[in-house]
């Protein structure tokens, strides 16, 4: 019934995506344990970790080829938990697009509509307009091996959202291509999501990627879901050492909490006293002096100054250039080595003496630090 | 300009020199003209010139009906083997293609045993099973369902069972292969496109592994056309094929220049129909 309201030709709108306390287990390895999850229409929402995390597997679960041990999937209300894929009416892109050999592009494009039911006039033209969608207008004819990995997944994506589905799954869909690809593909993508306006699941291990399509990122480790927000704020206020660790690069600096008050804590980092605001402490309960912890301070937050009592020194060990900005591997007195980033032309050299400053507001406190 | 040189670069990499290439096949090139090709061009050389030139055993054969038959008889065996051999084979590949693990080595051992076995002991197994007093009419009368023994043994229906199981394994494997090199991303694709599993396996994962069912067929079809053992064990006088003819006439008959015929005859048609199939091979893969 649902397909055939869609065939109508009213504009494509996402749904929303419910998941609770949602469990699935193999044997005795629990591979997702216990994920509480509202992804809001239209919304971009991306899965990270790790392999091993979870994400593939709940994603699978969305897509109705695993089945929940326990737990329950809604969309736009609709109970999906015991539906078979076929009847979820979800479009999703494989890593490996997936495309069936034996059809031509076009074919390809067609099969969802064919599976509908769709007449055939319906459906030539719903696939050439898809198929412009994807700016593959001539490619119709061909088989896909006669096309690139970028041509062939922008073929997948077509076929998936040929049908109007309210959401999208995507299966690491950028994984197999190189680097430019990935990006012109990724902007691609943003497009698609902009001008349909459908609910997309992401999934991926690249943390730069899912930074810069998402609006949120539910960032997975052992089948958890461990921190859920926009991009930025991840960035910002990671609630863990595994979340600071794994999106964008970080440090850790060892340090003992010194001095306590209402709305700081004194921080000893290499006996430089760190003022540092109550709200970056994510460590598990009160912060009580002499309590051992882990500052974790991120490359392009290090400043080099011209040496003062509130600076670490260090001797430069190591130079990358990165173009836009060198990275410096600095080693502190006691052997603990930092890293640098720093974007201007004042090159430092390896073995020369160097004053960083910490900035306290943007330090994150934990109480250990990520593998 | 450009792809020469980079085909010569792949060619250096993966391709032989010739001399060595030549010399590796020399010894399978000298022993198949040796003892295959001189013995079939002098049997085809006897059946045309015996003394003159005459194509009198090829009349022979083509034309009188009990001949006829015979080639007809044979052709309509194997077309049933084949076709059997494929409605009972893939299933079975299919259910290997779709197991972990341990499981598939058993299957696979239930599959090849029987291969591993000589064609002879399957055969007399079939006798055994078979004959007038054997375990399935035997059983049959003791069950009550017939009271007289059945003439099971020296059919056509009992040369084709025994070939379809004698042939099985060579229908299988090439279908298994082609099964188990379809992604398994395929099929979830096709039911995440909206196909039921029916849906999703007769036009995603069946036209995926033709290629498997072409070579099965082939390699059935073909051994099935020339098939001697099982067709004289277990056949009799009236399901002969041709090649218990062939054999009748050159042990029995002496007759070398219309069994040469006859092999002549047997050559060509497999030849022509192979490369029928051959064409729908082509098709096959859409090129």
């Amino acid at each position: 019934m649902l397909a055939s309201n869609r065939t109508e030709g009213r504009a494509i709108r996402g749904a929303d995506l419910s998941i609770t306390n949602l469990y699935k287990r193999y044997g005795k390895v629990e591979a997702v344990r216990g994920i509480d999850c509202e992804i809001k229409p239209g919304e971009f929402m991306s899965l990270l970790g790790p392999s091993g995390s979870g994400k593939t597997t709940l994603l699978m679960m969305l897509a109705g080829f695993e089945t929940a041990t326990s737990g329950a999937i809604t969309m736009a209300g609709r109970d999906l938990t015991h539906v078979p894929p076929n009847k979820r009416g979800i479009g999703m892109v494989f890593q490996r697009y997936a495309l069936f050999p034996h059809l031509t592009v076009a074919q390809n494009i067609a099969f969802p509509l064919k599976m509908r039911g769709l007449a055939k006039d319906d459906i030539r033209s719903k696939v050439a307009r898809t198929l412009a969608m994807v700016r593959l207008e001539s490619y119709g004819d061909r088989l896909p091996q006669q096309l690139s990995g970028g041509q062939q997944q922008r073929v997948a994506v077509a076929r998936a959202i040929v049908f109007e589905p309210p959401v999208l799954l995507m299966d690491e869909p950028l994984g197999a291509l190189d680097k430019k690809l990935r990006e012109d593909l990724q902007i691609e993508i943003k497009r698609l999501h902009r001008d349909l306006g459908l609910t997309i699941v992401y999934v991926t291990h690249d943390q730069e990627e899912a930074l810069t399509l998402s609006d949120r990122i539910a960032v997975m480790n052992h089948g958890r879901i461990i921190q859920v927000g926009d991009p930025r704020s991840l960035y910002a206020t990671p609630q863990s050492s595994f979340v600071a660790n794994f999106l964008g690069k970080t440090n850790f600096l060892p340090g003992t909490v010194s001095a306590t008050s209402e709305d700081s804590l004194t921080i000893n980092v290499q006996s430089v006293m760190l003022s540092v605001p109550r709200a970056r402490y994510m460590a598990p309960g009160n912060a009580e002096i002499g309590q051992a912890v882990e500052i974790s301070v991120r490359p392009e937050n290090l400043h080099v100054v011209q040496g003062g009592p509130d600076a670490l020194h260090g001797i430069v060990e190591g130079v990358v250039f990165v173009g836009a900005y060198t990275t410096y591997t600095v080693r502190l007195p006691d052997g603990v080595r930092v890293d640098v980033q720093l974007a201007g032309r004042d090159y430092l050299a390896e073995g020369e003496a160097v004053s960083l400053r910490l900035p306290g507001e943007l330090v994150t406190i934990f109480s250990e630090r990520a593998e | 300009m450009n792809s020469r040189t980079v085909s010569k670069e792949a060619s250096s990499g993966g391709a032989l020199p010739n001399a060595l290439a030549l010399t590796l096949l020399l010894p399978l090139t000298l022993l198949l003209a040796g003892a295959f090709v001189t013995p079939i061009l002098v049997l085809i050389f006897e059946s045309l010139f015996a003394p003159h030139l005459t194509f009198e055993h090829y009349a022979k054969g083509l034309t009188q009906p009990l001949y006829l038959g015979v080639l007809m008889r044979t052709i309509r065996t194997a077309c049933v083997v084949t076709a059997m051999c494929f409605l009972l084979g893939y299933p079975v590949a299919l259910v290997m293609s779709r197991q972990k693990g341990r499981r598939v080595i058993y299957l696979a051992a239930c599959v090849l045993i029987p291969l591993w076995t000589s064609v002879l002991v399957r055969s007399y197994a079939w006798i055994v099973l078979l004959q007038r007093k054997g375990i399935v009419n035997t059983a049959l009368m003791d069950a009550g369902i017939i009271s007289e023994p059945l003439k099971l043994l020296y059919t056509d229906a009992a040369v084709m069972l025994a070939m379809t199981h004698v042939l099985l394994p060579y229908m299988i494997l090439p279908i298994y292969s082609a099964l188990i090199a379809i992604p398994p991303d395929l099929d979830k694709a096709a039911r995440n496109l909206g196909a039921g599993p029916i849906d999703s396996f007769f036009r995603v994962v069946f036209p995926n592994s033709l290629p498997g069912v072409y070579a099965g067929t082939i390699i059935v079809f073909i051994l099935a056309l020339g098939f001697y053992v099982t067709p004289a064990l277990v056949g009799g006088p009236q399901s002969m094929t041709i090649a218990t003819l062939i054999a009748q006439q050159t042990t029995e008959l002496l007759n070398w220049p219309f069994a040469g015929a006859l092999a002549g005859i047997l050559l060509a048609a497999t030849l022509g129909l192979v490369s029928v199939f051959g064409r729908f091979l082509r098709i096959g893969k859409g090129v």
